[in-house]
């Protein structure tokens, strides 16, 4: 036997997996390209972060505090799937993320969870489902410095957009990066069941976790909901569906209304140039999104169950009244945007009125697996 | 391109054949093999500024896919028994490899990935024991374990 080999597994393993053809040059364009492109949503994301914060805010369903700073009332959500939260602008995670853990003591208040694997059986298995974002900070100056730097935008929109900032109050700023703060993370247990059901933990066990590491082995836990100042890139650990969860009435769906989101937490109604500032951001955050130079991965969990919603809630999150929104499935192009593989992946084309306009968005969604929902990955403009 | 972008290539390019069969093995499917090694060299190429250095560049490379393959396996769970994997001489061996499969899917998973990385990879006990982060006595432990536990599961008349 060859040292650490013995010949009849090796003709036993050739039978599952036989030499394989392979021309190197067609995967290294692809990577060379996506890399590329990798690199310059980075640096997108920090110069242009502002532009795209509005998109982002509302595809992560966010909640607005009615008194100014403090965001407790308004962390709470009646999904018991769900979590809303607020990451911390200057906070940032450094450690570990493993892929699962295993927290036979999770409840309510901090607990102590032990490095696991994902297949590993049993109740109480959290299961990463994602990093926080790290949160732009907004003022008047880097909004307008970001605006200076987006791109895939028509400049006179850019411009109109500068200049309804200039009539926005500083109260109204200070809103939105409270807003911008907020996120929320959601996913359905996946199983079949009645229509208008869904199954949840048990009482008192938290259906999302955030992490971190303590030593090698172990992690401290706390109940993600209502957390406040969360570190940006700090693991999101899920709990995966055991026998003691139960089946309840699921809760109905709660559209983001922006005007009423807005009002609650200045106080007062916007002024005109306020909502007239924020439409105008939101559509040139939607093209910065989707512009041929200007993609942004999703990067905040849409927890529904099938990849045409997925897509439809694109455009819905968009932080603006769309109308007749549709979708159709549309099939992938030989070459993906970003760097996107093509296992999972589903493309549609989502229409929809904006401002008496017809308007189309092309939208890549992937299932997790993991999480067992559909997550909108790539917006375009183009396929 | 940067001098480390062009190792990486290079890297790539001696062992491309390697890297593709490996991921696709524990990918579980032609298609998610390449999706998996593309995904790999798009994160060295857009990160090469993580590598350390204290490890060899091929070993970081090893490290990337596999974990790239891992990821694409949890994202389609049920690619497990892709039939685009052994479409080669489907009606010679297909009960031998329906066999082999479900012995090496019965493997714990790091049985299963050092067998792909040794046997697929030809890799020696350094390269898999750096490229799976584990000792390399661990390495050797996990191979014979592996061995055992195909040999106990198919026995003779298959592995001859």
């Amino acid at each position: 036997m060859i040292a650490g080999k013995d010949p009849m597994v090796g003709r036993a393993l050739d039978l599952l997996v036989p030499e394989l053809d392979v021309t190197p040059d067609e995967l290294l364009l692809a990577a060379h390209a996506g890399a590329t492109r990798l690199r310059a949503v980075r640096r997108r994301r920090q110069t242009v972060a502002v532009v795209a914060f509005a998109a982002l805010l509302l595809f992560a369903g966010a909640a607005v505090a009615a008194k100014k700073y403090d965001l407790l009332p308004f962390l709470h959500t009646s999904d018991r799937n769900s979590a809303r939260f607020s990451v911390s602008p200057s906070r940032t995670y450094h450690g570990a993320a493993v892929l699962a853990l295993t927290c036979p003591g999770a409840k309510q208040g901090r607990f102590v969870c032990h490095v696991s694997s994902p297949l590993a059986g049993g109740t109480r298995i959290y299961e990463l489902g994602m990093r926080t974002d790290k949160v732009p900070l907004l003022t008047r100056q880097s909004m307008l410095a970001s605006l200076e730097h987006a791109q895939g935008v028509d400049p006179a929109q850019v411009a109109k957009v500068r200049a309804d900032l200039a009539d926005v109050g500083d109260d109204f700023i200070r809103a939105l990066a409270i807003l911008a703060r907020i996120e929320t993370v959601s996913g359905s247990s996946g199983s079949s069941g009645p229509s208008g059901t869904e199954r949840v933990p048990p009482r008192g066990v938290p259906a999302w976790a955030a992490c971190s590491e303590v030593t090698l082995a172990t992690f401290r836990c706390r109940p993600l909901a209502a957390l406040t100042g969360v570190a940006s890139g700090t693991p999101l650990y899920r709990l995966q569906p055991s026998s003691g969860w139960r089946r309840v009435k699921a809760p109905g769906s709660q559209p983001s209304d922006f005007a009423l989101m807005l009002e609650r937490l200045l106080g007062r109604k916007p002024t005109a140039a306020e909502t007239r500032f924020f439409i105008d951001f939101a559509t040139v955050a939607a093209n910065a999104v989707g512009g041929p130079t200007g993609p942004k991965r999703g990067t905040t969990l849409i927890g529904v169950s099938n990849a045409h919603d997925a897509a439809l809630l694109a455009a819905r999150s968009l932080g603006v009244r769309t109308r007749n929104v549709s979708a159709v499935a549309q099939p992938l192009p030989p070459r993906l945007p970003g760097g996107l593989t093509r296992s999972g992946t589903h493309l549609y084309r989502v229409s929809f009125d904006l401002r008496a306009e017809r308007r189309r968005l092309y939208v890549y969604v992937n299932r997790s697996a993991r999480l067992h929902v559909w997550r909108v990955v790539w917006v375009g403009t183009k396929p | 391109m940067t001098e480390l972008a062009s190792t990486i290539e290079a890297a790539y390019r001696a062992r491309a054949g390697e890297f593709l069969r490996v991921a696709t093995a524990i990918a579980g499917s032609r298609e998610g093999g390449r999706d998996a090694v593309q995904e790999a060299l798009t994160r060295a190429f857009a990160r090469r500024g993580t590598f350390r250095g204290s490890g060899t560049l091929e070993a970081w490379l090893w490290k990337a896919v596999v974990n790239s393959a891992r990821n694409v396996r949890a994202r389609s769970p049920l690619v497990a028994g892709d039939p685009q994997i052994d479409t080669a001489a489907h009606d010679v061996a297909a009960e031998q490899r329906d066999a082999v499969r479900a012995a090496v899917a019965a493997l714990p998973e790091r049985q299963r990935l050092a067998l792909f990385l040794r046997y697929y990879a030809d890799l020696d006990y350094a390269a898999i024991a750096a490229a799976l982060g584990v000792r390399r006595g661990t390495v050797s432990a996990t191979l014979n374990h592996a061995h055992e536990a195909l040999r106990a599961a198919l026995g003779e008349e298959v592995l001859a």
